[in-house]
C-alpha cells in the first residue's frame, strides 16, 4: 500500500485544512495558499480527492436507509391521540368533573341561544337526498378546511417536500398536475390531511390569481348518480370526449367538480370561475383517473 | 379545543415529519442498531410535539429535531451504559492518534464505508454524521451536541481521520490498494 509521510511540515499543514478546504470554511488567505499548494503538489491533490470521494461516498451510503413506514405511523397515532397531555388519574378525575359541571350548566344556554357552529370558516349548504351535493362537500370541507382555514394555500413547499409528505404511493400525482395543468400554475403543496375521519391526498396548485386544490379521498362506499354529470358538464360546456363524468357545484364562490374511480373520489376545489374550474377538472380527469387506476389494481 | 388539537396535530406533522428519514439515518448509524433507533426516533417525535408549543414557526424545524433527538440519545446512553464507558471513549483521541495518512481505496462498497464508520467511537461517528452527512455547520452541530464549537471541530478532524485510516485497513485486508485491487 502506498502510505504517504505526511510528517513533511508544510504538507503536513495543508493537508489539516483539506476538510475546511472542501467545505469553503476557510479564510481567504488561508484557501489560497492551499490552492497555490495543490497546484504543485500531487500528493495533497490526490488526499483533496480521496476526501471528497470518501465524504460522497458516506454521504450516499446513510443516506440509503430510510425510516420504516410503521415508524411513521406509530409517530403520527401517538400525535393525533394527543399524548402531550397525559394526565394522573386524580388530575384526570378532576378536570373530568369540573368540564361536566361546565357542560351541564352552559350546553342547555347555548343550544337555545344559537346553534352549535360548524368549525369551517365556508360553509356547503347540501339539502337531504342531494347524495351528489353531499359528495362534492366532502372536497369542498377538505379544501376550506385545509388550503383556506389553515393557510395551506400560502405554503411553499420544495419539490422533494411534497414527494416526502405525499408519500411513494402518491408521490407521482404532482408530475402528473405538473404535465397537466396551464404552464402558469405551480405545484405549491402536497401532503396527506385529515378532515372528519377521512385521510386526503391533497395538492395545492398556484398562479397569479387562482388556487386549486386537487382532492383525493379513499371511497366509503359512496358512488356519484350516474344521471346528475352529464347535465351539469353538458351545461357547462366541457368537453366529455374523455369519457370521465364530472360533476360539478359551487358554494360561497368556491367551485368543485367531482370524479370517482373504483375506489376513490375526487376533485378539483378552486376559486375560478365555473368554466375554467370544470375545465381544470377535464384536462386533469383523464391523467389522474389513470393514475388512481393503476393503485387499484 | 379538539379542533385546535387537530390543527395543531397537522401543523406538526407537516413540519416535523418531513425530516424522519433523516433522524432515523442518524439515530441508525449513531446508535448502531435499527430497533433501538427506532425507539429512539419515535420518543424524540413524541417529546417534540410535547414541546411544540414553545417550536417557532419560520425557525429551523429540523435542528431543532435534531437537538430533541441527540438529548434523547444521550438520555438513553446514561440509562444503560455507565459513566465509566462514556469516560473511557472521551479518552480515545490518544489511543487513536494517526501520525501518518493512508489513502483510501476507490474500489469500496457503501457496506465497507458503513462498517467503517461503526468502528469509530461515537463521540467523533455522531460529528461526522451530523457535519458531512446532514451537513450542519459547526455551530449547528455544537448545539445540537451541546459542546462548544473548538470540540466539534476537533472531534470532527479526528473522526474523519480514523474513517479514513479504517477503510484503509479494510482495503489492505482485502488486498486493495490506492489503484485498484493488487495482482
Amino acid at each position: 500500500m502506498n502510505i504517504v509521510n505526511i510528517e513533511d511540515g508544510y504538507c503536513r499543514r495543508i493537508r489539516s485544512y483539506l476538510d475546511s478546504y472542501l467545505n469553503n470554511e476557510l479564510l481567504v488567505e488561508t484557501n489560497h495558499e492551499v490552492l497555490k499548494h495543490l497546484e504543485a503538489c500531487e500528493a495533497c491533490s490526490c488526499s483533496l480527492r480521496d476526501r471528497e470521494r470518501l465524504k460522497d461516498q458516506l454521504k450516499s451510503a446513510v443516506m440509503q436507509e430510510y425510516a420504516p413506514v410503521a415508524l411513521r405511523e406509530r409517530i403520527s397515532a401517538n400525535v393525533r391521540s394527543d399524548r402531550r397531555f397525559k394526565l394522573s388519574t386524580f388530575t384526570f378525575a378532576l378536570a373530568a368533573a369540573a368540564a361536566l359541571l361546565v357542560i351541564a350548566l352552559t350546553v342547555p344556554f347555548v343550544l337555545k341561544s344559537r346553534p352549535i357552529k360548524e368549525p369551517l370558516t365556508l360553509h356547503a349548504e347540501v339539502a337531504s337526498g342531494d347524495v351528489t351535493g353531499q359528495l362534492l362537500k366532502i372536497g369542498f370541507d377538505d379544501h376550506v378546511y385545509c388550503a383556506i382555514d389553515h393557510g395551506m394555500a400560502n405554503r411553499q413547499f420544495t419539490v422533494e417536500q411534497v414527494a416526502e409528505r405525499l408519500g411513494a404511493e402518491y408521490a407521482g400525482l404532482a408530475e402528473v398536475l405538473k404535465q397537466r395543468m396551464p404552464q402558469d400554475y405551480r405545484v405549491v403543496v402536497g401532503h396527506r390531511c385529515h378532515y372528519q375521519a377521512r385521510e386526503f391526498i391533497h395538492l395545492i396548485m398556484r398562479n397569479q390569481s387562482d388556487e386549486v386544490s386537487l382532492v383525493i379521498t379513499r371511497k366509503n362506499g359512496e358512488a356519484f348518480p350516474a344521471a346528475g354529470a352529464a347535465a351539469i358538464a353538458g351545461a357547462a360546456g366541457v368537453d366529455q370526449t374523455a369519457g370521465v363524468p364530472i360533476y360539478g357545484r359551487a358554494w360561497q364562490n368556491v367551485q368543485v367538480a367531482g370524479m370517482e374511480t373504483r375506489d376513490y373520489l375526487a376533485f378539483v376545489v378552486s376559486n375560478c370561475t365555473l368554466d375554467d374550474n370544470l375545465q381544470i377538472a377535464s384536462t386533469l380527469a383523464p391523467s389522474v383517473r389513470d393514475f388512481l387506476n393503476k393503485l387499484e389494481v | 379545543m379538539l379542533f385546535g388539537h387537530r390543527a395543531a396535530a397537522e401543523e406538526f406533522e407537516s413540519a416535523a415529519l418531513p425530516h424522519l428519514n433523516d433522524l432515523y439515518r442518524t439515530a441508525t448509524r449513531v446508535m448502531g442498531n435499527r430497533t433501538e433507533a427506532e425507539d429512539i426516533v419515535q420518543e424524540a417525535y413524541l417529546q417534540a410535539w410535547k414541546s411544540f408549543h414553545r417550536f417557532e414557526a419560520g425557525t429551523n424545524c429540523r435542528a431543532w429535531l435534531f437537538k430533541i433527538l441527540f438529548h434523547v440519545i444521550q438520555h438513553h446512553r446514561r440509562k444503560w451504559y455507565n459513566s465509566k464507558v462514556v469516560q473511557e471513549t472521551e479518552d480515545m483521541p490518544l489511543q487513536y492518534s494517526v501520525v501518518y495518512e493512508a489513502p483510501v481505496p476507490e474500489h469500496l462498497s457503501d457496506e465497507d464505508v458503513l462498517a467503517a464508520l461503526e468502528t469509530i467511537p461515537v463521540q467523533y461517528r455522531e460529528v461526522v454524521l451530523l457535519a458531512d452527512v446532514q451537513e450542519f455547520s459547526y455551530k449547528e452541530v455544537a448545539a445540537t451536541l451541546g459542546v462548544p464549537v473548538g470540540t466539534v471541530m476537533s472531534r470532527l478532524s479526528r473522526g474523519r481521520a480514523l474513517l479514513r485510516a479504517e477503510l484503509s485497513g479494510i482495503a489492505k485486508s482485502y488486498g486493495i490498494t490506492h489503484k485498484g485491487k493488487s495482482a
